[in-house]
C-alpha cells in the first residue's frame, strides 16, 4: 500500500477538499451561513436579556402610568406604553423570562418522560409498543390546544397548569420521534455488528443507538421548543396562561388586543418578539439537521 | 456424506457444519435457503464459499454466527470444539460469540460512525476481556499495526469518516480479531474494494491465518479470487453445496456444470471483442428449486435422470461434485453438448454459443 507515500497524499488532498466543498456548500446552500449566524446571535441576545432583565429594564414593568395609556413610542418609552401606561419595552424584556421558561419546562419534562417511553416502545416491541403507541395516538387524537384548554380548565388557570397542559401534548411528540428514529437506527448494519460481537442490548442502546439518534433528537427538540412557546403564548393570549402580575408575551398580546385601535405598538412588539424567537429557532433546528447530514455524507 | 473430508488436510477442524439446513420465515411459511450443507474449516485454513446472490452462502455464514433474521430456523450441527452451537442454550451461545469473528462487505455501514477507531477496537476488549482502558488502548494500537495500518497512534483518534474504505476494512478486521476468535467469517469482505486494496486485504487474511492459525471462511462470488487464496472451495447453488474442491482443482478441472459456467463467465483479457459468456436462465434459491438436481433447468449436459432426484456428492480428484456426470470432466462434457436436445436452453460455456454480437 502507498498510504505512507507523501507524494500520493499531496495528490489526493485537493480531490478530497473539492469533494467536501461540493457536498458542504450544496447542503448548506438552502440555508446561508449568515442566516444561521444571525439566528444564533438573536437567540443569545434574547436569552441574555431575559436573564438580566431586572438590571436593564428602564422602568418597573408593572408600574402603571394611568395618565398616559396607549402612548406611542417616544424617547422616554421606546416601544410606547400599554393600556395602563406601563412601559412596553420593560414588559417585553421581563416577559422574555416566562416566555422562555415555559417552553423550557415543557421540553424538559416531555423529554424526560417521552424519550424513555419512545425507546421502550421501539425496543420492547409487542404489547408494550402497542400500549405506548396507542396511548400516544389517544393524546394526538385531540387537537393539542383544545386538550390543553380542558386541562387548564380542570386544574385552574395559572402559568404552571398551562405548562403542565402543554407538556401533556408534547410527551407523545417526543416519544414518537424517538420511537421511529430508534426503529430505523436499530436496522442499521453497525447495530447488527455489535450484536454479533456479543454486546448486550442495553449497551448497544445506550452507547450506540442513542448517540446516533441524538442529532435528530436535538434538532426536533429545538423545533418543539419553538412550537411549545407558540402554544403557551396562545394559552396566555386566551387568558389561560400567565396571570398578572406575571408577564409573558402571550398575555401582553391579550392585554393589548382590546386597545389595538388606540395604539398598535402593544400588539406589534410582543408579536415581533415571538417571531424573533421562533423563526431563528426554526433555522437553528434546520441547521442542526443539515449540518449533521453534511457530516454523515463525508463519513 | 464424508466426501470432502479427504481434502481437509490442514490440521484439526476448527469449524464443522453437518447437514445444516436453514429456513427463513416468509409470511406464515418456512422456506429453505440452506439445505444439507456439510463444510469444514481447519485451523490455519482459508476455505472459500462461492455462489451467486441468493445461493445461500451468506445465510450459511449467518447460521454459523447466530445472525439469522427473526423467525428463521436452523437445523443440523455447527460444531466448534466438539460442541454443537445450534443446540446450545442462549446463554452458552452468547458466551461463544467472541470466538467467531465476522467481517462484512461494507465496513462503513458496519462500524458505528460516531465512535472513534479507538473506541471501536477497545469495546470488545473491555466487554469480553475486562481490560482497563489503558491496556485496551495499547492492545488496539498493536492490532492496527497487525492489520497493516501506518501510524496507529494517530489513526486511533480518527473517526470512520476520516478513513478510506480499504483502511476501514482493516479496522473492521482488527475489531474482529481483538477478542481473539478462532474462526473468521469474511462475508464478501473484499467485494466493495478496488483491486489493489482487495489484494492487500487478501494478503492480510492469508498472513493472519498462517500466524494465528485462524480458520477463515471466505465468502465471495469471485471464483478466481477464491481459487487464488483458498485451500478448499465450496461452490453453492440453490442452498446446496454442488462442488468441493481444492483451490487448485476447482479452477483447472471443475466437475460440476455450474462451476464450469461460473469459470466460463469470467471476462478474459485476451478476447476483447466477444460478448461475455453467461449461464442461461436466472439463479434460483433453495426455496424455488425444481425437483431433481436444482441446476438441471440451466444445465447444458442434462440427462433424464437429473430431473428425477438430487444427485449425491460424487468423489472426484481432490474433492467431490454433486453431479451424475462428475467423473466425466469438462472436456468430455462439452464434446457431448451437441448430442443434447436441450441445446437451445443450453449453458453458453463454449465460445461458439456467444457470437451473437
Amino acid at each position: 500500500m502507498t498510504a505512507a507515500d507523501p507524494g500520493l497524499d499531496l495528490l489526493l488532498e485537493p480531490a478530497e477538499d473539492l469533494r467536501h466543498k461540493r457536498y458542504g456548500s450544496r447542503l448548506l446552500s438552502g440555508l446561508p451561513k449568515v442566516v444561521v449566524a444571525v439566528s444564533v446571535v438573536l437567540l443569545v441576545v434574547i436569552v441574555t436579556c431575559a436573564i438580566f432583565a431586572p438590571l436593564i429594564v428602564p422602568y418597573n414593568p408593572n408600574t402603571p402610568d394611568l395618565l398616559n395609556p396607549y402612548t406611542g413610542p417616544s424617547a422616554a418609552h421606546l416601544f410606547g406604553q400599554d393600556s395602563a401606561g406601563r412601559d412596553i419595552l420593560s414588559r417585553i424584556l421581563y416577559g422574555a423570562r416566562l416566555s422562555l421558561l415555559g417552553p423550557t419546562f415543557v421540553i424538559l419534562i416531555a423529554f424526560v418522560i417521552g424519550v424513555p417511553l419512545g425507546f421502550a416502545a421501539a425496543y420492547a416491541g409487542g404489547w408494550a409498543d402497542i400500549a405506548i403507541s396507542r396511548a400516544f395516538d389517544l393524546i394526538f387524537a385531540f387537537p393539542a390546544l383544545l386538550l390543553a384548554i380542558v386541562i387548564v380548565a380542570t386544574f385552574g388557570t395559572s402559568f404552571y397548569s398551562a405548562v403542565f397542559a402543554i407538556t401533556v401534548t408534547y410527551i407523545p411528540l417526543m416519544g414518537r420521534v424517538v420511537r421511529s428514529a430508534c426503529l430505523v437506527e436499530r436496522q442499521k448494519p453497525y447495530v447488527e455488528a455489535c450484536r454479533l460481537q456479543g454486546y448486550g442490548s442495553w449497551r448497544i442502546l445506550v452507547l450506540h443507538v442513542a448517540p446516533n439518534i441524538g442529532r435528530i433528537l436535538v434538532s426536533q427538540t429545538t423545533l418543539y421548543f419553538a412550537y411549545a412557546l407558540l402554544d403557551l403564548a396562545a394559552l396566555s393570549f386566551l387568558g389561560l396562561g400567565a396571570q398578572p402580575p406575571q408577564i409573558d408575551w402571550g398575555s401582553m398580546l391579550e392585554n393589548a388586543n382590546q386597545g389595538v385601535f388606540q395604539s398598535a405598538t402593544g400588539v406589534i412588539f410582543p408579536a415581533l418578539a415571538i417571531i424573533l424567537l421562533v423563526v431563528p429557532l426554526n433555522f437553528v433546528a434546520d441547521w442542526i439537521l443539515e449540518y449533521n447530514r453534511g457530516r454523515e455524507e463525508r463519513r | 456424506m464424508t466426501g470432502p473430508e479427504a481434502a481437509g488436510a490442514a490440521g484439526d477442524v476448527t469449524l464443522a457444519l453437518r447437514r445444516v439446513s436453514t429456513s427463513l420465515r416468509v409470511g406464515s411459511e418456512l422456506r429453505p435457503v440452506v439445505v444439507d450443507v456439510d463444510l469444514d474449516v481447519g485451523a490455519g485454513e482459508i476455505v472459500g464459499l462461492v455462489g451467486e446472490s441468493g445461493s445461500g452462502k451468506s445465510m450459511t455464514a449467518r447460521t454459523i454466527a447466530d445472525a439469522l433474521p427473526p423467525g428463521a430456523r436452523a437445523s443440523g450441527e455447527v460444531l466448534m470444539g466438539g460442541e454443537n452451537l445450534l443446540a446450545m442454550s442462549r446463554r452458552r451461545r452468547r458466551a461463544m460469540q467472541p470466538s467467531i469473528g465476522m467481517i462484512f462487505q461494507d465496513p462503513r455501514a458496519f462500524i458505528d460512525p460516531l465512535w472513534r477507531v479507538e473506541d471501536h477496537l477497545t469495546e470488545g476488549l473491555r466487554v469480553h476481556k475486562g481490560m482497563s482502558r489503558a491496556d485496551a488502548r495499547a492492545r488496539a494500537i498493536e492490532l492496527l499495526d497487525t492489520v497493516g495500518i501506518d501510524q496507529p497512534e494517530r489513526r486511533i483518534h480518527q473517526y470512520p469518516g476520516e478513513m478510506s474504505g480499504g483502511m476501514l476494512q482493516r479496522v473492521m478486521i482488527a475489531g474482529a480479531l481483538s477478542v481473539e476468535p478462532t474462526v473468521l467469517l469474511a462475508d464478501e469482505a473484499t467485494t466493495a474494494l478496488d483491486v489493489t486494496t482487495q489484494a492487500g486485504i487478501v494478503r492480510l487474511l492469508d498472513r493472519l491465518r498462517r500466524e494465528r492459525g485462524l480458520a477463515v471462511l471466505f465468502i465471495t462470488h469471485d471464483l478466481a479470487l477464491a481459487h487464488a487464496i483458498c485451500d478448499r472451495v465450496y461452490v453453492m447453488y440453490a442452498g446446496r453445496i454442488v462442488e468441493v474442491r481444492s483451490g487448485r482443482r476447482i479452477f483447472d478441472d471443475p466437475r460440476h456444470p455450474y462451476t464450469m459456467g461460473l469459470l466460463a463467465a469470467r471476462p478474459k483479457v485476451d478476447s476483447s471483442s466477444r460478448r461475455l459468456p453467461v449461464i442461461q436462465g436466472t439463479p434460483i434459491s433453495a426455496m424455488d428449486s425444481p425437483a431433481g438436481c436444482p441446476f438441471h433447468p440451466r444445465c447444458p449436459y442434462v440427462l433424464p435422470e437429473c430431473r428425477e432426484r438430487i444427485p449425491p456428492l460424487v468423489a472426484v480428484p481432490e474433492g467431490a461434485a454433486r453431479c451424475v456426470r462428475a467423473t466425466e470432466g469438462s472436456a468430455r462434457l462439452s464434446a457431448s453438448t451437441q448430442v443434447s436436445s436441450e441445446a437451445d436452453v443450453a449453458l453458453a460455456v463454449t465460445e461458439e454459443n456467444t457470437e451473437c454480437s
